[in-house]
């Protein structure tokens, strides 16, 4: 139930008053599906990995949600000036629309990652399938925070600049803490048959993505 | 120079077409009891289905629902493990009764995976349907694509016994699921439209989700088969070889 209104009914989380449901829902749902898509991504490799990435992915939006929040405040009261724990819910909307969206993609993520071959090529393919699809739903959240804080906002053009700041808070930080943790598929060396919860620091997101796909093209052509 | 507007108060074909064709299934009506008791009369759904989709469109939005949803489902099992039967011809044996198997389980359990999607899509794009009327409509979906199957399968059956090459055969039966899929997609999309303008909604779901929805179907079925294997000449029911539907291309294409 939760989550259909949550999908159908974004002013119900953004409203002045507060809505019909609170941030501990909010949350629940977060946690649930957010686990619930980290446990597909786990299942390339099973075993540990399998409720690791689960946790870990729990863990990357929940993260991302809080070190980026102190920051999208201040932008949210130079622009549309509304009360911090509305703001706080509304965000956590946001999250929790992206998590949902995510834990939709679950089970042809999990029926891949179980029929798909142990390759580099794969495992490639696999990450940016991921990257692409958790993009996809981190824009769906972004478009439902828009529909949800019209109706808090009187200032559209305000409005259009505070999703903006969202959009580049939330993905510049949910980018490199993916980089960090690394919820996927693990690296090469996992599909060898090593195995760790925290890798060492190299490189960014960004240049991951230009790599992997710069590989697949030259393996493809 | 100005755009040339339309004139005053005429409506785009389309608007028209769709408005005449819901005006027709307004009047039709379907009465679920019909169905049963009894296995064989589950399969007065077919008819149904051709005849009077406006009945079961509005009967899918008044509550009660599992009557029609277990018929769809054992007429798709049914339908497909039929078709699925005649795709093991190829092998003969014991692969007719694993095919049987396989081919309803492809085909339905793609359509199980990729019902989460399909409801956020619904759900994202402003559909009033509850998941329970969403997985209703998917089953429609499946219930088109078995009457298409059924259609093809004395062509498809021939082709099988009179022919010897497995990649033709792959190929053949990819176009024929294919096209199967299509023709119902374009009935289903029209009864979704008649479901969700019947739910209160003005316009029918976002069609750009529903196509992405099912490029994504189309990919799952796909690797679904590739990974069930139901043209198999011989080996076991699962062989739990991974792989990726991709390679039947690039072997075809290595092999000339």
């Amino acid at each position: 139930m939760i989550v259909d209104s949550l999908l159908k009914k974004p002013a119900e989380y953004c409203e002045k008053t507060g809505g019909r449901h609170g941030t501990i829902h909010l949350l629940a749902v977060t946690i649930a599906t957010s686990f619930a898509y980290g446990i597909s991504t786990g299942s390339y490799l099973a075993g540990e990995q399998i409720w690791l990435a689960g946790l870990k992915m729990s863990i990357l939006f929940l993260g991302t949600f809080l070190i980026g929040f102190p920051l999208f405040y201040i932008f949210a009261e130079l622009t549309i000036q509304t009360r911090i724990h509305n703001l706080f819910k509304a965000s956590l909307y946001s999250i929790a629309v992206t998590t949902t969206c995510l834990a939709a993609f679950a089970p042809i993520n999990f029926f891949l990652s179980i029929s798909l071959p142990f390759s580099y090529h794969t495992y490639l393919f696999l990450v940016l399938f991921m990257v692409l699809l958790i993009a996809l739903s981190g824009i769906i959240g972004v478009v439902q925070l828009y529909r949800g804080l019209r109706t808090m906002a009187l200032d559209k053009h305000a409005l259009v600049k505070l999703i903006i700041a969202w959009f580049f808070i939330y993905h510049f930080i949910g980018g490199q803490m993916g980089w960090l943790l690394r919820p996927f598929v693990g690296s090469s060396a996992d599909i060898r048959g090593n195995f760790s919860i925290w890798r060492n620091l190299e490189g960014n997101i960004y240049e991951a993505i230009i790599n992997a796909t710069k590989r697949i093209l030259l393996i493809t052509f | 120079m100005t755009e040339a507007s339309p004139p005053e108060g005429s409506v785009p074909l389309d608007k028209l077409y769709l408005e005449t064709t819901f005006k027709n299934w307004d009047k039709m009506e379907f009465d679920k009891n019909s169905l049963g008791p009894g296995f064989f009369k589950i399969f007065k759904i077919v008819p149904a289905l051709i005849h009077n989709p406006g009945g079961i469109s509005r009967m899918m939005l008044q509550g009660d629902i599992s009557t029609v949803i277990f018929a769809l489902l054992v007429l798709s099992f049914c339908s497909l493990a039929l078709y699925g039967a005649i795709i093991g011809f190829f092998g003969g044996g014991h692969q007719i009764f694993f095919a049987a198997l396989k081919f309803p389980l492809a085909i339905l359990g793609s359509l199980f995976i990729c019902l989460p999607t399909f409801y956020v899509f619904n759900s994202l794009a402003g559909s009033l349907l509850n998941f329970s009327q969403i997985m209703l409509s998917l089953f429609v979906l499946s219930g088109f694509m078995s009457v298409f199957l059924i259609g093809f399968a004395p062509v498809v059956w021939f082709f099988t016994i009179s022919t010897g090459t497995a990649v033709f055969m792959t190929l053949f039966h990819m176009v024929v699921i294919l096209l199967s899929f299509i023709f119902a997609s374009r009935y289903f999309r029209l009864m979704f439209s008649y479901i969700q303008y019947k739910a209160g909604r003005e316009h029918s779901a976002d069609d750009k989700f529903l196509t992405l929805w099912q490029i994504i179907f189309v990919f799952v079925s796909c690797q679904m088969a590739y990974y069930l294997k139901p043209l198999m000449g011989d080996g076991p029911f699962y062989t739990g070889e991974r792989g990726i539907f991709f390679e039947f291309f690039s072997n075809m294409i290595s092999r000339g």
